[in-house]
């Protein structure tokens, strides 16, 4: 019998995506209404059309690369959509408003807050402060404090503030920041990130010596060193680098798109705003918001050597999520125990790892038990992309790069090997990073499965502070 | 037992494609679907003590859009067209006889799918989904009309579900039908 809901005579998809356009006729409702009401596979594959629109929307925008050879369209990729950017900047503002609506919720004391004096002339919202001390305050600077126009010194730590109209900027410590209006901010010194999302188009801030950045839809970093140096990378979208006091001037404005980043330098003669190199913004980025780790993958990457045959069982996972757990306990053999350290890396960790000057891999020691000898092998792998295939491409091409990581004399703690080189090679051909490690214990003393033979523990489930990673150096 | 308020909040993201798809089959705009959204989460925390597990989080958020989307719908000039009451309660059985089904293995496979279409049907779905097009916008655009690019797009999302069920099962993710 055919399906009526898929029937190319009687097919409901058109009406059904007519629906969710808003342009059916009132009879075309009523009947898509009665075929909806009276079978079931009409209101299941109605269910399939919304569930496929939204997983695309949310998760696979970025799957949907249409080339110009594809499509015969010759027209300039469109900027990243509204709707896009919205999504992105919601599952941040989400988190955000959670927060600070269960502070408001579950904490009595909050609701006796007398009113900020600011209250009246409120453009803003402090939604965030994570380990945030602020200076020279003329109202408390509590999480969900209303923000007049004024400045913000922040001595350590993070804050986050959402405008009034939408835009959220996370401020980065040392910094000196003033809200200017519902729309607007002033950058004086420090680092900023900033997600404007659709309603707050032409959210700007302005740097030093007349710099000034208007958004045009889009998410960007900005950062104003010690010399007043402005310099500003987009992540997204595009935003518009101008002085503001010199509009037409040449060179007094530049366009930037996503991945582009340009610099003013007032202690130039000439007053100009020039492209920057994006990696050099990368790397002053990173150093100056002190982020310095890049973490390794956690989903299945623990992958144990159980039965001496050389392969990893990916089955045999003892504690699913955990990425590094040695464990011998049965078998008269010696066997090393093999487990993956993947990174996927983003464009952007590439950028970093590439031009830092030294990369150290950090293994944390938790526990060792019953070993007398062990050795644990660093490997490299090459010829990986992506990271996450490697389960199923064990036997990889690889050169040592350590041969003694850690041995029985290691003390517990976290353990530093030094993979400059292989990490910068790797991320500067564009691939991700991935690690073998082979422990090596020493010959076995018991037979008996029951018994654990040796113990190695280089993480911890519960722990996520031992988790791998990369620590990234700069002179 | 009630759930704590972090195993709420994880609970909620892990569940958002499913109650975002939900609340935009009936508000039929992306930036309202999110706005719902957010609300059933804040009434979540509100609500908190009167939640005891991730089912009861799923069944409980899903009546709370439905009645906020009305409300949001009410409190806005244009009405978008609307279903009966008695089609939307067998509708939100259907959606709840969807809610066993996983995200992340559908995910991986719609991702596998969107690669077998041909450019034209990928760039149509792009359009429409991922640009937040409209039918008659996505029809100017391509210089064809509205009932054509309706015919088109379901039979993408037809193909899409052959394709989806057949993954899975060659995957062992689903029994044989």
């Amino acid at each position: 019998m055919p399906d009526p809901a898929r029937d190319a005579s009687t097919d409901l998809g058109p009406m059904i995506l007519g629906f969710l356009d808003d342009t059916l006729t009132a009879e075309q409702l009523a009947e898509l209404d009665a075929h909806l009401e009276s079978d079931p596979a009409a209101r299941d594959l109605m269910v399939h059309i919304c569930t496929h629109a939204s997983l695309i929307n949310e998760k696979l925008a970025d799957s949907l690369h249409v080339s110009e050879q594809d499509t015969g369209d010759r027209e300039q990729a469109p900027t990243p959509t509204l709707r896009l950017r919205r999504s992105v900047w919601y599952a941040a503002a989400a988190l955000i408003a959670l927060a600070v609506t269960a502070w408001f919720v579950f904490d009595p004391g909050a609701r006796s807050t007398p009113p900020s004096p600011t209250a009246t002339r409120s453009v803003a919202l402090l939604t965030n402060t994570a380990g945030a001390v602020f200076t020279d305050s003329s109202v408390p600077m509590d999480l969900g404090a209303e923000l007049a126009p004024g400045l913000i010194q922040l001595q350590s730590g993070t804050a986050q503030i959402m405008f009034h109209r939408g835009a959220v900027v996370s401020l980065v410590a040392p910094c000196s920041f003033r809200i200017l209006d519902d729309n607007r901010g002033r950058l004086d010194s420090g680092a900023l990130e900033a997600t404007v999302p659709p309603g707050a188009v032409g959210f700007s801030i302005d740097g030093p010596r007349g710099v000034r950045v208007v958004d045009l839809g889009t998410e960007f970093r900005m950062v104003v060193d010690a010399r007043r140096r402005t310099e500003v990378y987009v992540v997204r979208g595009r935003v518009r680098l101008a002085l503001a006091d010199q509009p037409g001037a040449e060179h007094a404005a530049m366009e930037l798109a996503a991945r582009d980043a340009g610099v003013f330098d007032p202690s130039m003669s000439s007053r100009m705003i020039q492209p920057l190199e994006p990696g050099t913004f990368l790397r002053n980025w990173w150093r100056h918001t002190g982020a310095d780790r890049i973490d390794a993958m956690k989903t299945d990457a623990a992958l144990l050597d159980t039965n001496g045959d050389g392969i990893g069982d990916s089955t045999f996972v003892p504690r699913r999520g955990s990425v590094a757990v040695g464990e011998q306990n049965s078998g008269a053999d010696r066997h090393p125990l093999r487990y993956y350290l993947p990174f996927d890396l983003t464009d952007e960790q590439r950028a970093v790892l590439a031009s830092a000057d030294r990369i150290e891999l950090a293994i944390t020691l938790n526990q060792v038990q019953n070993v007398d000898e062990l050795t644990m092998r660093l490997i490299g792998l090459t010829d990986h992309e992506p990271v996450s295939a490697l389960p199923t491409d064990y036997h990889a091409a690889g050169q040592t790069i350590s041969d003694a990581a850690m041995t029985a004399d290691t003390p517990v703690g976290p353990v530093f090997i030094d993979v400059t080189d292989f990490v910068r090679a790797q991320a500067q051909a564009g691939h991700g990073v991935a690690f073998r490690c082979e422990l090596i214990g020493a010959p076995l003393p018991h037979v008996d499965s029951k018994i654990n033979n040796f113990i190695v523990n280089t993480s911890s489930h519960a722990d996520e502070s031992c988790r791998p990673y990369l620590k990234l150096h700069w002179k | 037992m009630v759930m704590d308020q972090d195993t709420l909040v994880r609970a909620l993201l892990r569940e958002r494609a499913k109650l975002v798809s939900y609340i935009w089959s009936i508000v039929h705009e992306p930036n309202l679907a999110d706005d719902v959204f957010q609300e059933v989460c804040l009434e979540a925390i509100h609500h908190i003590d009167q939640i005891t597990d991730a089912d009861h989080l799923l069944a409980w958020a899903r009546r709370t859009a439905r009645h906020r989307s009305l409300n949001a719908l009410r409190q806005r000039d244009r009405q978008p067209q609307c279903l009966s009451q008695r089609t939307m309660d067998l509708l939100d059985r259907t959606w709840i006889d969807h809610d066993g089904v996983e995200t992340d293995p559908t995910v991986a496979a719609l991702h596998h799918c969107l690669d077998q279409l041909t450019p034209r049907s990928r760039r149509l779905v792009k359009l429409r989904y991922v640009d937040g097009l409209k039918g008659a916008a996505v029809a100017s655009k391509l210089g064809q009309k509205l009932d054509a690019v309706y015919k088109a797009l379901s039979r993408i999302h037809h193909q899409l579900i052959d394709c989806i069920g057949q993954h899975r099962r060659k995957l062992g993710e689903v029994d044989d039908a």
